[in-house]
C-alpha cells in the first residue's frame, strides 16, 4: 500500500505540468457560487485558461490580492486604505441588495429610518415603541468581520455602534433559521434569501420602500452593497492580467448581467450607477 | 467469593450493592452516548444516500447536489498526507526506540512529540494559511492541505512507531545480531516486520484521524473543489467530505444544506465503521501470520 | 523466520555499502526526530511573532499598538469600535471546558473503575470498541449531532423552542468528545497499581466499593489528574464541532447582563458565546492582514498553543513525581 502511495504521488507530480493560463480568484464566500458559474461559461469558450476559485472570505481574498497571490481577489466590502496602497484596482461586478426581515410575529412592516436606527442600536427594545405588539425586539446579527454587518452599520446605523443584546449568527443561512424560529426576531438578509422563505420571514420596508430592482434604480433603497473583484496589475504577469481582465469583461456584459447574475439573487451592477455615495 | 477473614458491615455492603448499580449504569450510558449519537447520524444521514448522491457534483445555489469531489479529496489527501508523514514518523520513532538513550535528550524529544501530538488543530490551521496558502503563495490547494495533515500525522505515527518497536521482544533482536546482522539491518529485517499489526493500526489510526479532520483543511486546502474530476492536480482546491459538511452547514445558502450534511456525515460513519473492521481483521491475520 | 537458524552462524564479511548504509542509518533517523523539534520551534517562534505584534510596533502592522492589559482583561469585543478585550473567549473556553470536564472527570474515572475491578470480560471488549467508536467520530460529525438532534431536544425540553446554542450544548458534546481519553487513562492508572493493594483492601473486610474509594482511587490520583488535564487539553482545543453549537456570540458577556428575564442558571447556561478557538474558526479569514484585530486573534492562537505547552509539562511533572 506504501509503494502504492508513493508511485500515486510521483505519477501525479508529473502529471501536472499544465501550460493552461490558471487566473486564481480568492475571497467572499458569498460571491462564489456566482463566479463559479461565471468561470463555467468562460472556460467552455475560452480552451486553455483554468479558472480556480477558492474562497477564504471577503478580507482573505483583499490580503492576498494586495500581496500579489492570487490573480482576482472578491470581497463584499471596499478594501482598506492600507491594502489599496499597494495598487490593486477595484471593479464593481454585481449589487447585492439586502432586506429587513421581521419573525412573522411581528406585525410591523414598515420601518422609518430613524425608527430602525433605534431599533437595532436598542434604544427600542420592544415593538409597541415602533407601533407593533407588546414584545421583546430580538437583533439577530452577523458577527463583526461580516462584510454586510459593516454596510448595514454605516447606511442604516449612521456609523453608531449595534446593540450588544443581539444573537450573532455566523452566516445568512443561520441568521434565517434564527429569524423564522424566534418570536420577536429582527435582522437583515440577502433579498434572494428573504424571497426564497415568503412566509417564514416578513419583509419590512425601509423608509417606504421595499427592496425591488425599481426601487434600487430609483434611488429610493439604499440597503445594498456592491460585490467586488479587485486586480493587482503590478504583481501579476502581462498575460494572466489579460485573461483576468477578460473574464471581468465578461462578467460585467450585458449578457452575463441579465441573465446569469438576477438568477443568483444578485442585481445588475449598472442599476446603481448613478449613486452617488460610497459605502 | 472467597470468605473474607473480616465482614463488612451491614450499610457498608448496601453502599457497595448500590456503587456497583452505579458503575453498571455509567458503563450502559457510554455505551448508549455510543448509539444514540451513530443512530441518530445514520437515521437523518440514509435516505439521502443513494446513487445520484455520491456520483453527482456539488451544487452551489441549488438543491440536490452530490459529494462525488468531496469523496475523492478526502481520499486523496489521505494518501498524500501519510505519503509525506510516514517516512519521517517512522524515521523518528525509529530513532526513539532504537538510537536514542534515555535522558536529557530524550526527555527533551519526547517532549516535543508529546506536545505537537497535544497541539490543537485550529493552531496547525493558523500555521498553515500562513505559511503553505500564504508565504509560499500556494493558495488553498490539495498541496497546502496535504502538508498540513502531514504535520497533524506525523506525530502520531512517531509514537506509534516507537511503542511498536519497544514491544517487539527482546530475543529477536539479540538473535538478528547474533546472525551477524547491523543494526540497520535488524530494524528493517526482523524489527519492523515483527511490529507490523502495531504499525499498520497506527496508520491507519491516523488515516481515520485525517479523513475526519476539518480545522486544518479549512483553512488550508479551502472550501471550493475542482471543477474537473478527477483532478489529481496539487494545485486544485481540496474539499473534503469534513469540510463540505461543515461548510454547507455554516453557510446555510442551499435550501438542502441540512440534508447534504446529514449524508455525508452518515459516509463519514460508514466509512470510519469500514475501516475499524478492516484493521480488526488484518490485525487478526497478521498476528497468526507471526506466530 | 531466521530465528531458528543457529546462533553460532559465522558472522559472514559485510559489503562496505551495507556499513555505509547502518552509519548513515542513524543520522537520518535523527534527521527525521530533528524534523518534529524544528516544528515545535517553528510553531512557537511563528505564533509568537505574529501574535505578538499586537502588542509591539513591528514593521508592516497597520493601526495602532495594544496594550496588554487592554487586550487580556479587556470585556469588550467590537474590533470596528476599537475595543479588543479578549475576556469573553478566555472566560468562554474555561467555562465550556469547566462544565465538560466535570461531567467527563467523574463518569471517566468511574467508567475506568467499572473496567478495571468490576467488569465481566465481554462488558469490558464492549466498552473498548465502543470508545475506539468514539475517538473515531470526526469532530464535524458531532457538530452536526449537536445541531440536528442535541439542540432541537434541547430547544423543545427547556426553552419552550427559543434557540438552545450555548454553553450546556457545547458542554455536553465535548464531554461525549473528551469522554474516552479520560477512561482510557484512568484505566491505565488504574492498571499501573499493584495487585497486593486492592487484595489488602478486601483481605481486611473491605467491600470492593470501600477498597476503591479509599485505596485504589487515592493510590492512583497523581495520574487521574493527569488523565483530567489531558481530557481538559483536548476540550480546550476543539473547534468545529463546538463552533457549530456554541452560537458564536463575542459579546455574551453583556448580553448576559441585558437579559435577566430567566433565572440566571438557565440564562447562562443558553447563552450564545464564543470560546478562544470558535472565535478564530469565525474571523480569522476575515480580518486584515497585520492589522490589530489580525494580530490579536493569533495571540490567541499563541496562548492556546502555550496552554497545551503548559498542559503537558505539568503532566510530565506529575509523572517525574511518580517516579
Amino acid at each position: 500500500m506504501n509503494l502504492k502511495t508513493f508511485a500515486l504521488v510521483a505519477a501525479t507530480l508529473g502529471a501536472t505540468a499544465a501550460q493552461a493560463q490558471t487566473v486564481t480568484v480568492m475571497g467572499s464566500t458569498a460571491l462564489g457560487p456566482l463566479m463559479k458559474r461565471a468561470a463555467e461559461m468562460y472556460m467552455k469558450s475560452h480552451a486553455g485558461v483554468q479558472i480556480a476559485i477558492s474562497g477564504g472570505g471577503s478580507m482573505t481574498g483583499l490580503n492576498q490580492i494586495a500581496a500579489g497571490n492570487c490573480t482576482i481577489g472578491i470581497s463584499d466590502v471596499y478594501a482598506t486604505p492600507d491594502q489599496e496602497k499597494a495598487g490593486i484596482q477595484n471593479n464593481d461586478i454585481v449589487i447585492e441588495p439586502f432586506t429587513l426581515v421581521v419573525n412573522p410575529s411581528v406585525s410591523v412592516r414598515n420601518l422609518s429610518a430613524q425608527q430602525a436606527e433605534a431599533v437595532f442600536t436598542g434604544a427600542v427594545s420592544n415593538w409597541n415603541q415602533v407601533g407593533g405588539p407588546d414584545m421583546k425586539v430580538i437583533r439577530i446579527n452577523r458577527p463583526e468581520s461580516s462584510g454586510t454587518r459593516a454596510v448595514q452599520q454605516k447606511t442604516v446605523l449612521g456609523g453608531k455602534p449595534f446593540s450588544s443584546d443581539q444573537l450573532i449568527m455566523d452566516s445568512t443561512g443561520a441568521v434565517l433559521t434564527a429569524a423564522t424560529t424566534t418570536k420577536g426576531a429582527v435582522c437583515f438578509i440577502e433579498l434572494d434569501f428573504a424571497e426564497k422563505n415568503k412566509g417564514k420571514v416578513e419583509a419590512v420596508s425601509y423608509n417606504g420602500a421595499f427592496c425591488t430592482p425599481e426601487n434600487v434604480k430609483a434611488g429610493k433603497y439604499p440597503l445594498f452593497s456592491y460585490g467586488h473583484a479587485y486586480i493587482n496589475p503590478a504583481k501579476t504577469d502581462a498575460p494572466t492580467l489579460a485573461v483576468a481582465q477578460d473574464f471581468l469583461k465578461f462578467i460585467t456584459s450585458q449578457t452575463f448581467q441579465d441573465d446569469v447574475v438576477p438568477k443568483a439573487g444578485y442585481m445588475q451592477v449598472s442599476l446603481a450607477a448613478k449613486l452617488k455615495t460610497k459605502l | 467469593m472467597r470468605t473474607l477473614p473480616l465482614k463488612p458491615r451491614r450499610s457498608a455492603r448496601v453502599a457497595d450493592l448500590a456503587m456497583k448499580g452505579l458503575l453498571w449504569t455509567v458503563a450502559l450510558g457510554f455505551i448508549a452516548a455510543l448509539l444514540v449519537v451513530m443512530g441518530a447520524i445514520l437515521k437523518q444521514g440514509w435516505p439521502v444516500l443513494n446513487w445520484g448522491f455520491f456520483t453527482k457534483m456539488p451544487e452551489t445555489l441549488d438543491a440536490g447536489g452530490g459529494i462525488r469531489p468531496e469523496l475523492f479529496n478526502s481520499l486523496y489527501l489521505v494518501a498524500l498526507s501519510l505519503a509525506l508523514s510516514l517516512p519521517i514518523g517512522l524515521g523518528a520513532g525509529i530513532y526513539m526506540a532504537e538510537y536514542a538513550r534515555p535522558g536529557r535528550w530524550m526527555d527533551f524529544l519526547r517532549l516535543c512529540i508529546e506536545t505537537l501530538a497535544a497541539t490543537p488543530s485550529i493552531v496547525l490551521a493558523l500555521f498553515g494559511l500562513m505559511i503553505f496558502v500564504q508565504a509560499l503563495d500556494w493558495s488553498f490547494s490539495i498541496r497546502s492541505g496535504a502538508m498540513a495533515l502531514a504535520l497533524l500525522n506525523i506525530p502520531v505515527i512517531t509514537r506509534v512507531t516507537e511503542l511498536s518497536l519497544r514491544g517487539v521482544p527482546h530475543e529477536l533482536k539479540e538473535a538478528s545480531y547474533g546472525l551477524g546482522a547491523t543494526k540497520l539491518q535488524t530494524i528493517l529485517r526482523a524489527l519492523l516486520p515483527s511490529a507490523a499489526p502495531g504499525l499498520l493500526t497506527g496508520t491507519v489510526l491516523a488515516a481515520g484521524r485525517a479523513f475526519g479532520e476539518s480545522a486544518v483543511l479549512v483553512f488550508t486546502a479551502g472550501t471550493n473543489t475542482s471543477m474537473a474530476f478527477p483532478d489529481f492536480s496539487l494545485k486544485a482546491p481540496g474539499e473534503t467530505l469534513a469540510v463540505h459538511l461543515w461548510y454547507v452547514v455554516s453557510d446555510g445558502t442551499l435550501p438542502d444544506a441540512r440534508e447534504i450534511a446529514a449524508g455525508t456525515a452518515a459516509v463519514m460513519i460508514l466509512v470510519l465503521l469500514v475501516m475499524n473492521v478492516v484493521v480488526r481483521l488484518v490485525d487478526r491475520r497478521l498476528k497468526r501470520h507471526a506466530r | 523466520m531466521a530465528m531458528d537458524a543457529p546462533l553460532a552462524a559465522p558472522a559472514r564479511p559485510k559489503r562496505p555499502w551495507t556499513l555505509l548504509a547502518d552509519r548513515s542509518a542513524g543520522s537520518i533517523f535523527l534527521l527525521c526526530t530533528l524534523v518534529l523539534v524544528a516544528l515545535i520551534l517553528g510553531l512557537l517562534g511563528f505564533l509568537a511573532w505574529r501574535g505578538l505584534g499586537a502588542f509591539i510596533a513591528v514593521p508592516g502592522n497597520t493601526g495602532r499598538v495594544l496594550s496588554l492589559r487592554e487586550v487580556f482583561l479587556g470585556l469588550d469585543w467590537s474590533p470596528n469600535q476599537d475595543h479588543f478585550g479578549v475576556m469573553p473567549f478566555i472566560l468562554g473556553s474555561l467555562t465550556v471546558v469547566g462544565l465538560s470536564i466535570a461531567l467527563a472527570g467523574p463518569l471517566g474515572i468511574l467508567t475506568a473503575v467499572f473496567v478495571t475491578q468490576m467488569a465481566p470480560k465481554w462488558m469490558r471488549a464492549l466498552l473498548r470498541q465502543t470508545m475506539d467508536l468514539l475517538v473515531g467520530i470526526p469532530s464535524v460529525v458531532y457538530g452536526i449531532f449537536g445541531l440536528a438532534t442535541l439542540l432541537p431536544f434541547l430547544s423543545k425540553g427547556w426553552l419552550s423552542d427559543l434557540p438552545a446554542a450555548g454553553f450546556l450544548a457545547s458542554a455536553l458534546i465535548l464531554t461525549v468528545m473528551i469522554i474516552p481519553t479520560v477512561v482510557s487513562l484512568s484505566m491505565d492508572a488504574f492498571e499501573a497499581l499493584p495487585r497486593s493493594l486492592n487484595e489488602g483492601a478486601r483481605a481486611l473486610g473491605s467491600t470492593s466499593w470501600q477498597s476503591t474509594a479509599r485505596v485504589l482511587i487515592p493510590a492512583a490520583w497523581p495520574r487521574l489528574v493527569t488523565a483530567i488535564v489531558l481530557g481538559m487539553g483536548r476540550a480546550i482545543g476543539e473547534a468545529m464541532a463546538v463552533q457549530m453549537v456554541i452560537g458564536n456570540n463575542p459579546q455574551w458577556i453583556g448580553l448576559m447582563r441585558d437579559l435577566t428575564d430567566k433565572t440566571p442558571i438557565l440564562r447562562f447556561l443558553f447563552t450564545p458565546a464564543s470560546t478562544l478557538t470558535t472565535e478564530l474558526v469565525q474571523e480569522l479569514p476575515n480580518t486584515p492582514a497585520h492589522s490589530p484585530w489580525n494580530n490579536v486573534l493569533f495571540a490567541l492562537g499563541l496562548l492556546l498553543y502555550l496552554l497545551t505547552m503548559g498542559s503537558i509539562l505539568f503532566t510530565r511533572r506529575m509523572a517525574g513525581k511518580r517516579a
